[in-house]
């Protein structure tokens, strides 16, 4: 169990700059995931984290002990690290059994064989795969190559474990399972983990924090219900949150002592935005689609459209309405018989709109 | 940068591959500029024995003598322009033979419904396994004719009829053996190149209406082309390196071509004009080079769009399905049991020229020294010889050391390029590690004799030293295996590794049980090349043996200058027998796969 700090990290592969000024701190037992669409220098935080990869310049720590300061040219080497990495690929060992994968770290640290055996099996147990001790990795299923390689870092004891992308390749059933045994076993071991992903969904369902990033620049970090109801631009909104939000261009005016928003035929206000200078400047608003309601009898507060088209997704419906020259995504939950060029009416829920200023920071 | 951050940085990069990397580009640079630099300086000072020729000059003195004897005036003909041109011719015509006849086999093996594909894949290889000049040996046994004096060939002795000196001897001849070795480079390389195309860009092809051979013509050949040109560089660079094959067959009508006039300027004590030549040499070398790479880029790119191949209709031969197959397995037949027969027949006759039953015998494998017997040569056979036999073994020694060495660097190499890969200092290393490939080979040992003759700094004269033949043909097969190499190490995943790392594995723990298991097979496979080049390699070591380090191939020499082939033959016959045996059975242990490590 440890805090893992960044100061100032910043990473460049020659002219490229994959980690920008990246400062942030991993609190202790927390499940910190890395988000953000591919290219976005997650995995490669991770990997300085774990000691593969070399900020250009800056510092980490990890537990109140420095690993890594180019200044002082400090460095610990990943083995000395005492965390584990679980690779996307897994990369188990092919040419050892599932045993020989799992004690490999022991071995190197020139434990006792009967100490290996014991520590072995037990996480074998934990993880259910003490029955295939003896199998070679390809034998293996998918999921169950997932547990080995998580297995591997688990007998190290590491006082942080690093994940990456791990379920990416599995398929949509097996990962639902996975995300609650990861989970779970982060309230079992107390560790900290530090998770990498690309699925929001992913990020919201297991984080307790989640650390946005964007072109190598932290965006927010977060736990995950903050980071949907209040992301702090259009680009965390906009990637957060399925189906996505909906933003429309439109200009801000002024209403009372505050902002609101003209967008293609809607209307929003935001009493708490009080900055009157923008008045008159381009602007996005944002509306979660399960933040509108849909009616098709004429309301007085509501906007006239007409369905686009209605996408059934079991549980739900996704509505695509057209106003004006937006097309807006909305989410039912009852079916309402809708039609294609119907008619219909939407309103906004009360303090659920959001706008964001040109320059996609959110106007509070 | 302070002190501090620097020293951190260096400590954190300087891992075993990426020090000794270092030391492999400061070798490659020092036995490749190097040299350059001693040759071209030779070329113009004044050599001890060529006093004379000169008036007035002492050994050491400054002169254009050797620029100007070989480029201009009378003696320029003789000296390099016929050469040259004969060179050109030699190993222009020679590729596209050996190309059409690698390509065609290639398209009929991969594309028809041939029969008897493996059988024929692997014959078509044994003409590269044996050593290049074993066919105009074979040549001249078959169709020598009264020129050269001694017996008659085999053809003669059978029909009579006595044939023209330019189908026994010079170009003709050249050009035929040199292709006849040299196309199975182009039926490995085009073959691939033909499985390697995604069937559904043909199949696309023939969706729109074209027929087969609109197809063939403006979809597959087009994909096949870089495979074509770099296949044809790569064989017009190895016949500008040969020695044997034109120093055999082009001898007996005084025809040179560079190789063999390096050679005889060596030998006839014209250094400074010999590295001259040399220069010449590499020059065209690294020209080929610089064409190959333009060629390997273009070639990348078809590479991203070739797919698995998939399955794809075989064209039917229809009628003339058991005509073509009688026709290629005569081919085959005679490219590769009928030189060794011929050649072991030979080592068989007591009399050359005379094959009756009665004429059959060991004398020249096992017979006793003799100046009574056969040829009266006063030699013992080649198993009772203890010159020949000390040569077989330096053969082994040396092919057995240049395979370890190459095989240990090459997979180093191979590592550190995989690891770094994208960084310039990977780039070079794949680069230069390639360099020596496309050298002329006889001119790369000329330059070997330039460095090494004498000592330099710390470095010693390795001259009369199987370690020089031994380096020599380190580097000059290292691209093979450092191409293995860097082909194998890229198919791992550098996290199979950093997940040793994690786990704390110090470099050798992680090199010796993870790198080292995975790649065993392709390590053995980069072994298999380097031991067989170096078995039956010549024209590199041709200038750099001494009588202390007579390998099997160079002490042949020997024998053909005095016209005792039927101990040339034996001993070609051993070295084709272990070259061929230790293929199949490398194979058969540990599914070597030859193919994989030519061409690069």
């Amino acid at each position: 169990m440890a805090e893992i700090v960044l100061k100032n990290v910043t990473k460049k592969f020659g002219s490229v700059t994959a980690v920008d000024n990246l400062s942030l701190v991993i609190k202790e037992g927390s499940f910190t995931t890395l988000l953000g669409p591919s290219g976005c220098g997650k995995t490669t935080t991770l990997r300085m984290i774990a000691g593969l990869d070399h900020p250009t310049s800056g510092e980490i720590w990890i537990g109140n002990r420095c690993v890594f300061s180019s200044e002082k040219g400090h460095y610990v080497p990943p083995g000395k690290r005492n965390l584990g990495l679980v690779f996307q690929s897994y990369a188990l060992w092919p040419h050892m059994t599932v045993f020989e994968n799992i004690s490999f770290g022991l071995n190197v640290q020139k434990r006792r064989a009967d100490d290996i055996r014991e520590i072995a099996s037990e996480v074998a147990a934990v993880l259910r795969i003490d029955d295939l001790l003896d199998r070679y990795p390809s034998e293996l299923s998918g999921g169950q190559q997932q547990r080995v390689a998580i297995a591997r870092v688990l007998v190290m004891k590491p006082q942080v474990m690093l994940l990456d992308e791990p379920l990416s390749n599995l398929d949509a059933k097996l990962r639902m399972d996975m995300r609650s045994e990861i989970k779970r076993l982060h309230s079992e071991t107390g560790s900290t983990i530090v998770y990498v992903t690309h699925d929001q969904l992913e990020a919201l369902t297991m984080s307790t924090d989640v650390a946005v990033l964007h072109n190598g620049v932290l965006q927010q970090l977060a736990p995950p219900m903050d980071l949907y109801h209040r992301p702090k631009n259009e680009f965390i909104a906009d990637f957060v949150g399925n189906p996505r939000i909906n933003l429309i261009q439109g200009r801000l005016l002024k209403e009372h002592d505050h902002l609101a928003i003209e967008a293609g035929g809607l209307r929003a206000s935001f009493p708490h935005a009080t900055d009157l200078s923008l008045v008159g400047e381009e602007a996005t608003l944002g509306i979660r689609p399960e933040d509108i309601m849909l009616s098709t009898n004429p309301t007085p507060e509501g906007f006239e459209g007409m369905v686009y088209s209605v996408l059934p997704a079991g549980s739900e419906w996704y509505v695509r309405v057209r106003i004006g020259n937006d097309l807006l995504t909305v989410t039912e939950y009852d079916d309402m018989g809708l039609v294609n060029d119907q008619p219909v009416w939407i309103c906004i829920q009360p303090n659920r709109a959001k706008c964001f200023a040109r320059n996609g920071e959110l106007l509070d | 940068m302070n002190p501090a951050a620097f020293l951190g940085r260096v400590r954190r990069n300087a891992t075993p591959h990426t020090i000794l990397s270092v030391v492999i580009i400061a070798f490659l640079l020092y036995v490749v500029v190097v040299p350059l630099a001693v040759m071209i300086k030779e070329t113009f000072i004044v050599h001890p024995m060529e006093r004379f020729q000169i008036p007035g000059a002492m050994p050491g003195d400054a002169t254009l003598h050797h620029w100007k004897k070989t480029f201009t005036g009378s003696s320029a003909g003789a000296f390099f322009f016929k050469p040259f041109m004969n060179t050109l011719i030699m190993s222009i015509s020679m590729s596209i033979l050996a190309m059409l006849i690698g390509g065609i086999l290639a398209w009929l093996v991969v594309r028809t419904d041939l029969p008897g594909k493996k059988f024929i894949s692997n014959l078509a290889i044994v003409p590269y396994i044996m050593p290049s000049w074993t066919m105009s040996l074979a040549w001249i046994t078959l169709f020598k004719n009264p020129r050269i004096g001694g017996s008659v060939g085999l053809f003669q002795y059978l029909t009579g009829i006595t044939l023209p000196d330019w189908f026994s001897y010079g170009m003709f001849p050249i050009v035929i053996t040199l292709a006849v070795h040299y196309f199975p480079f182009g039926f490995m390389l085009i073959s691939s190149a033909l499985e390697n195309i995604d069937s559904q860009l043909e199949e696309s092809a023939e969706l729109l209406g074209a027929g087969r051979r609109l197809t063939l013509r403006k979809i597959v050949f087009p994909l096949v082309m870089p495979a074509i040109l770099s296949t044809f560089l790569l064989t017009f660079s190895r016949g500008l390196g040969t020695f044997g094959t034109p120093s055999f067959l082009g001898g007996p009508v005084r025809l040179y071509v560079l190789s063999t006039l390096l050679h005889a300027n060596l030998v006839g004590q014209r250094p400074g004009m010999a590295y001259l030549v040399a220069l010449v040499m590499i020059l065209m070398g690294s020209l080929i080079l610089y064409m190959d790479s333009k060629l390997l880029g273009a070639r990348k790119s078809y590479v991203t769009i070739s797919g698995k191949g998939g399955k794809r209709g075989l064209v039917s031969l229809g009628k003339a399905k058991w005509p073509v197959t009688v026709l290629v397995m005569i081919f085959l037949v005679c490219v590769t049991f009928v030189p060794f027969g011929v050649l072991a027949i030979e080592s068989l006759t007591l009399i050359p020229g005379d094959y009756s039953l009665s004429n059959l015998t060991l004398h020249y494998w096992i017979g006793p020294a003799s100046t009574s017997i056969g040829l009266r040569t006063g030699e013992a056979g080649i198993l009772r010889n203890t010159e020949i036999l000390r040569a077989l073994g330096n053969s082994l020694k040396v092919g057995l050391l240049t395979a370890l060495v190459c095989g240990v660097l090459g997979m180093l190499i191979g590592y550190t390029v995989a690891r770094m890969r994208g960084t310039r200092f990977a780039a070079a290393l794949d680069q230069l590690s390639f360099m020596p490939y496309l050298m002329p080979s006889i001119a790369f040992g000329s330059a070997f004799l330039a460095l090494f003759s004498v000592p330099r700094g710390p470095i010693p004269s390795l001259y009369g030293t199987l370690a020089l033949l031994v380096l020599a043909c380190a580097v000059k097969y290292l691209p093979y295996s450092s191409r293995a190499g860097i082909s194998a190490m890229m198919q791992i995943g550098p996290e199979l590794e950093e997940a040793a790392t994690m786990a704390g594995a110090s470099w050798f723990k992680r090199i010796s049980s993870i790198i080292f298991p995975l790649q065993k097979s392709s390590f053995f496979s980069g072994l298999l090349l380097p031991f067989i080049s170096a078995m039956r390699e010549l024209s590199l070591v041709v200038l750099l043996v001494t009588p202390g380090t007579q390998l099997a191939t160079s002490i042949t020499l020997k024998f053909t200058d005095r016209g005792w082939y039927p101990y040339t033959n034996a001993v070609m016959v051993l070295i084709v027998f272990t070259v061929l045996a230790t293929t199949w059975i490398s194979r058969k242990l540990m599914g070597t796969d030859l193919a994989k490590g030519i061409g690069g």
